[in-house]
């Protein structure tokens, strides 16, 4: 994300915005952001603006709604809305203590909330996470530079990984080879929720899937031995992605003046392979890569003790579709690169004691053969 | 006298006692008297049939709701409070911006005027 200067990321541009920008004919500045017009004063033209109009639900309904309302009907039900996927995974080891739940509560609202990507975020301005910052002066714009925008927030494992900023490991063949932005898998339908609500990230049928542009890979399909051979018992990602970033925690705390902030252990590149923990009739693969969660017992010690009493209810080596997909990765350049191979799956070796319990269920209990080839 | 003629005489007859009566009701003021009947008996059928609940309510209820579609008149009028009340908000939304134009289209103005606020979470370690 680029850095900007303070009057970079309030610099409205007159020609793109005030004299051709349609939301410019239907409302003025104050209309939206408040303050004051009849004073030449700064402190008191600045005096009740709300730099993102667009942060609360009911302000979304009033500005964005009037115009968009099938869009802005389902934006408010999204993850990227309220970043309700937190909720639904961190809930499920919380456990039913009212504690826990209330010392994640304030957990959350001191440093997961800001994380919400409210409509001007997208379509105006990057991320109030990474400092804001009009995009292209004040324009609106339906797809936004994904560098200034989606990178804000996915930036440091996805954009990482699909830009080929790892160390020794290369870009995504979708970015090298086609250029392509996250808007061509990832479409506004999905990104809106108006394909579904969903309760986290991986609920649901797989959006988008390779196979929706790559039919020929599906098992007897094609002329690809390998994808004939594995049929459904494989993910994509399994043979076609490479070493990818894992956390392994992430404590949140407040210094002595209220001022929020976390740390988080250094990450750590590897590839894992391991039972599907959410193996369904959408996800039928026995077979996922794996990715590791920033998340500990103590993450959230700061606000209280024991708040994750029920933190084996999930893997911390959690379901994963790493953005580095390669057409050869060391796994499927030989059979026996994964048959036998048992550095490449997940093992009770690669756990800290803490996450054992969490984690035996997607640890194979047998490996793949060897085929001698 | 023919069967015809004797027809003839009679029908003169009955119309001839038909119109006399009417005359004699006439003067008596008979013309009226149905309706007072009428109005006379609604009053003793509600009192009547109040306990049970059944005739009452079709007699009473147009007597009732003849009285409302006079007082709507007067909600009616209440339109007018609701029209100045949209105004208000109306004059409120389009505040002249044109301020907030002059001073965020001038990058020269901006570079002058814009502070970096403090950055957050300056403790923070790790990739976020």
């Amino acid at each position: 994300m680029p850095p900007l200067e303070a009057w970079q990321k309030v610099l409205v541009d007159a020609t793109k915005y005030v004299e051709s920008d349609p939301h410019a004919k239907v409302a003025n500045c104050i209309q939206c952001h408040g303050g004051q017009g009849d004073t030449e004063d700064m402190a008191e033209a600045h005096d009740g603006v709300i730099t993102d109009p667009t942060s609360t639900q009911e302000q979304v309904e009033k500005i964005c709604g009037t115009c968009h309302a099938e869009v802005v009907k389902a934006q408010l039900t999204s993850l990227h809305f309220d970043s309700h996927g937190y909720e639904t995974i961190i809930g499920a080891r919380l456990g039913d203590s009212p504690e826990s739940h209330a010392a994640w509560e304030e957990a959350r609202v001191n440093h997961c909330s800001s994380c919400h990507t409210t409509c001007g975020q997208c379509h105006v301005s990057q991320p109030t996470s990474v400092g804001g910052g009009l995009i292209s002066g004040h324009q609106f714009k339906s797809v936004q530079a994904f560098t200034r925008t989606c990178t804000g927030c996915h930036g440091s494992r996805i954009n990482a990984e699909y830009t080929g900023q790892n160390e020794g490991i290369p870009a995504d063949v979708h970015w090298t080879k086609a250029g392509m932005a996250c808007f061509k898998c990832h479409t506004g339908d999905a990104l809106h929720g108006i394909t579904g609500e969903k309760t986290e990230r991986y609920d649901g049928a797989p959006m988008p899937a390779c196979l929706d542009c790559h039919p020929d890979s599906a098992a007897g399909k094609g002329e690809i031995a390998q994808h004939n051979v594995h049929g459904e018992k494989l993910a994509c990602q399994v043979c076609h992605s490479v070493d990818n970033k894992n956390c392994y925690s992430c404590h949140v705390q407040k210094n002595d003046e209220g001022e929020a902030f976390y740390k988080i252990e250094p990450a750590v590149m590897d590839f894992k392979i391991g039972l599907n923990p959410k193996k369904s009739d959408e996800r039928p693969w026995n077979y996922v890569v794996l990715r590791h969660a920033p998340i500990d017992p103590e993450n959230f010690a700061f606000y209280g003790e024991d708040i994750l009493t029920n933190f084996d209810a999930l893997p911390t080596w959690k379901y994963a579709t790493p953005h580095n997909i390669q057409r050869v990765t060391p796994q499927n350049e030989t059979c026996d690169s994964c048959h036998g191979n048992a550095d490449i799956f997940l093992s009770e070796a690669d756990l800290r004691p803490y996450e054992v319990e969490a984690n035996k269920d997607v640890i194979p209990a047998q490996l793949p053969p060897k085929m001698g080839q | 006298m023919s069967p015809t003629s004797r027809s003839w005489v009679r029908a003169v007859a009955v119309l001839g006692v038909l119109l006399s009566g009417l005359l004699i009701l006439a003067a008596c003021g008979g013309g009226a008297a149905p309706a007072p009947t009428a109005v006379a008996q609604a009053p003793a059928t509600e009192a009547a049939a109040a306990p049970t609940n059944t005739s009452a309510p079709p007699t009473t209820a147009p007597t009732d709701t003849a009285v409302p579609p006079t007082a709507t008149l007067a909600p009616t009028e209440t339109a007018e409070p609701t029209a100045t009340a949209t105004e208000a908000p109306t004059a409120l939304a389009i505040a002249d911006a044109t301020n907030c134009v002059t001073c965020h289209t001038s990058e020269e103005t901006l570079q002058q005027l814009a502070k970096e606020e403090a950055p957050a979470e300056t403790l923070s370690e790790g990739e976020g």
